[in-house]
């Protein structure tokens, strides 16, 4: 079972408005994809955490002081 | 796509009468509808419930719910309900046992091969087996009424598990969990923490380069300063060596000085070469060694004492273990003594015996007395460096009360100088000093501070990387809500335009639409809808769900009918077939008019026509009406019958009236 069209149809157009890049999208897609496909599980530790970490490899942070965002998301580190 | 496909299930124990259910045409095809008439009392309600249970894993029933899903002639304690599904190729079977005395159910899955204690559908199909979805394909019309409920949020339900959107929403879950796992050991706690180690870094590193600065400057200074003490000690000499003599007696007190002091340093070297000898330290030092050697030789260590303990080892009757002597032991003993008399453990005896005999000898007082000696030379040394010191300077003062300004002035001016040398080379020695370790932030050590730098750069990095993973999860996460959001107008969109393609069709004269699917179906116009319309909306919205969907489901449904008109019974049974492959409906025979002729022909046919009634007494002459070629299985306390003739003819009001005449 692949993931929906509309589903990921969505997922590329957030990356795009979120300034992200389509290797970002391809993975966070691919990812999902093998999940929805019962390929991959969420329920592996491990192997969401390795993702995880290579999804936020590709990711490109906001252009904001790491102070504001830690003040806009109220966190606690 | 995924197909689920139901197959069959079993029951015993339950208030429905113990029966075995077969939907298959062939070994794993299942008939396209299957109807399953069950006239009241004979356990319609709880056979669905238990399919519902049984397909999601539920465990718990209210107060005393589950008990009254015993059968009344059940003399055990258990019930057993067995679901047989196939899961694209696979067979997958749940079976449910109830323990009506302790008020428990438990689950048995078996997928293929694997066979597992507990309720275990295929991971990606969990959210398709749960007590939420459930509804949707074991239908029945309260789903249709809470589909129009605002209060209801099964329609989003619906969508977000047909369409996979609560798997993006259990990836958001889980970046939280990576989020605290990649911070579990950082030990900055708040914003004022991170701000607080920038801060220190600063601090740091700009006292390092004010330390550094300062640190040139002096090298500068000292370089420009020994420049002048050598000039101004030139100047220094040129006026004392006006006077002939005392020029001459000051040559040479500083030839004698210089001498003396030589003498000095070789008394020196020559006294700590000989405190690194114990012996000569105490002459109890020397008689222990000594002693020592004079042991070792008795005992002719090592290799004598060493062989002779093996051999002696190897003639004992017994080993030092408490073993017997066997012949193999005393051989194995022999063999392997020489790896116990190491060339290398031999060599260091007998160099420790050499060096006693050399360092030593046998004069063990003299290496003290001889050391005094040295110390007494040593003595001297200090004592003739000092005293020609002391001329000298003595010589110079004498020189300098002579009244001569300008000697006076270059002394002067040479004293100034070296003092300013020593001034900086005291500074430059602090801040050049090896660290200790424990200095604080306001080090002057410029190693130490150095250090305490790396190590501030170190936290602050550990910190700002911690932050920046909080960003891109944060940031991944609203992403994700948003393609949520959008996925789900995207897919309601779709599914509206399809929905109101179906209603078009079902009630061509009393047309209702749906405007916009958002956690309820929302209605075009109007709030509420008959009943028979509110069940035409589910079944449309059920057909377009499943339609556009990644999954193929069996659809289940009771009393399909309803409290539709004729002719609305009529769209609705030609509609059914379309909703899934498979459709099993429970129903009544006050249901067939105008309904089962319809969903016939919509199935091509493909229909399998099931009637099962509780067997007793009163019932017992009913099976003499099963026609001869229809299949039948009977149990102790039902009937189930495979015909269509049997299903067309067999009245349900009449059937009642047999009942009620029993309970009568």
């Amino acid at each position: 079972m692949a993931l929906n069209r509309q589903v990921v149809a969505a997922l590329r157009e957030a990356t795009t408005s979120f300034g992200q890049s389509e290797e970002m999208a391809n993975r966070l897609v691919s990812w999902l994809d093998q999940v929805a496909a019962g390929g991959s599980t969420l329920d592996n530790l491990d192997e969401v955490n390795r993702r995880i970490h290579e999804l936020l490899e590709e990711v490109r942070p906001e252009d904001e002081p790491i102070e504001s965002v830690l003040g806009i998301l109220d966190i606690e580190l | 796509m995924t197909t689920i496909k139901l197959l069959g299930w079993s029951a015993h124990g339950f208030r429905c009468p113990d029966h075995e259910v077969s939907l298959l045409r062939s070994e794993k095809t299942p008939y396209t509808v299957s109807l399953l008439q069950m006239p009241n009392g004979t356990g319609k309600t709880t056979t669905l419930e238990l399919l519902r249970a049984a397909l999601s894993g539920r465990t718990s029933w209210p107060g005393d719910d589950l008990a009254e899903l015993k059968g009344r002639d059940n003399a055990t304690a258990t019930g057993r309900f067995v679901v047989q599904l196939l899961v694209d190729d696979r067979r997958m079977t749940i079976a449910l046992t109830a323990n009506f005395a302790a008020q428990t159910v438990s689950y048995r899955t078996t997928l293929g091969s694997s066979v597992d204690n507990g309720f275990r559908p295929p991971i990606a199909l969990r959210r398709i087996f749960s007590e939420e979805f459930i509804p949707f394909f074991v239908f029945d019309g309260e789903l249709a009424a809470r589909l129009l409920d605002s209060n209801q949020t099964r329609a989003e339900q619906a969508l977000d598990a047909q369409f996979q959107l609560s798997l993006l929403q259990s990836v958001a879950v889980r970046l939280d969990r990576y989020w605290a796992d990649q911070t579990k050991n950082v030990t900055a706690t708040q914003t004022k923490g991170l701000t607080q180690r920038r801060n220190r870094l600063d601090h740091l590193e700009g006292r390092e380069r004010a330390l550094r600065t300062e640190h040139r400057k002096l090298l500068d200074a000292l370089g420009k300063a020994t420049t002048e003490r050598d000039q101004a000690l030139q100047a220094w000499n040129e006026a004392f060596n006006r006077d002939k003599e005392a020029r001459e007696q000051r040559d040479q007190l500083t030839s004698d000085l210089e001498r003396a002091e030589a003498n000095l340093g070789e008394a020196v070297t020559r006294n700590l070469a000989m405190v690194r000898d114990p012996h000569a330290l105490s002459t109890l030092f020397a008689t222990g060694l000594q002693a020592l050697k004079a042991n070792l030789d008795k005992l002719k260590l090592p290799e004598s004492a060493a062989k002779e303990f093996f051999d002696d080892l190897a003639d004992a009757e017994h080993c030092v273990c408490g073993e017997e002597m066997t012949p193999p032991r005393r051989a194995a003993i022999l063999e392997r003594k020489a790896l116990y008399l190491g060339q290398d453990d031999i060599g260091v005896l007998n160099t420790i015996k050499g060096d006693i005999k050399d360092l030593v000898g046998e004069d063990a007082a003299g290496h003290r007395v001889a050391y005094d000696e040295q110390l007494m030379v040593l003595e001297a040394a200090v004592r003739e460096r000092d005293d020609l010191a002391t001329e000298l300077t003595a010589l110079e003062a004498k020189r300098l009360s002579e009244g001569d300004e300008e000697l006076a002035a270059k002394k002067q001016r040479l004293d100034d100088v070296e003092g300013e040398i020593e001034r900086i080379q005291s500074r430059l020695d602090v801040l050049d000093a090896e660290p200790e370790g424990d200095e604080d932030d306001e080090t002057e050590c410029l190693k130490a501070l150095r250090a305490l730098i790396a190590r501030a750069g170190k936290q602050l990095a550990e910190v700002t990387r911690t932050v920046e993973i909080k960003s891109k999860v944060a940031l991944l996460q609203r992403l994700l809500d948003k393609s949520v959001k959008d996925a789900r107008l995207r897919i309601s969109g779709d599914l509206v335009q399809a929905t109101n393609s179906q209603l078009a069709k079902i009630l061509p004269r009393s047309p209702i639409r749906v405007s916009e699917i958002k956690q309820s179906v929302v209605l075009d116009g109007q709030s509420r809808a008959s009943e028979g319309q509110t069940l035409a909306l589910g079944y449309a919205f059920l057909l377009a769900l499943f339609d556009s969907g990644q999954l193929s489901l069996p659809f289940i449904v009771d009393s399909p009918t309803g409290k539709l008109d004729l002719r609305v019974r009529r769209e609705v049974a030609g509609l059914l077939p379309k909703i899934s492959p498979q459709m099993i409906a429970f129903t009544t025979s006050s249901e067939t008019d105008q309904f089962v002729p319809v969903l016939h022909q919509a199935a091509d046919g493909d229909v399998q026509y099931l009637t099962m009634f509780r067997l007793n007494d009163e019932t017992r002459p009913l099976i003499d009406a099963i026609p001869d070629r229809a299949a039948k299985t009977v149990s102790d306390n039902g009937v189930l019958v495979s015909s269509r003739q049997f299903f067309e003819s067999f009245d349900t009001e009449a059937y009642d009236e047999v009942a009620q005449g029993k309970a009568a």
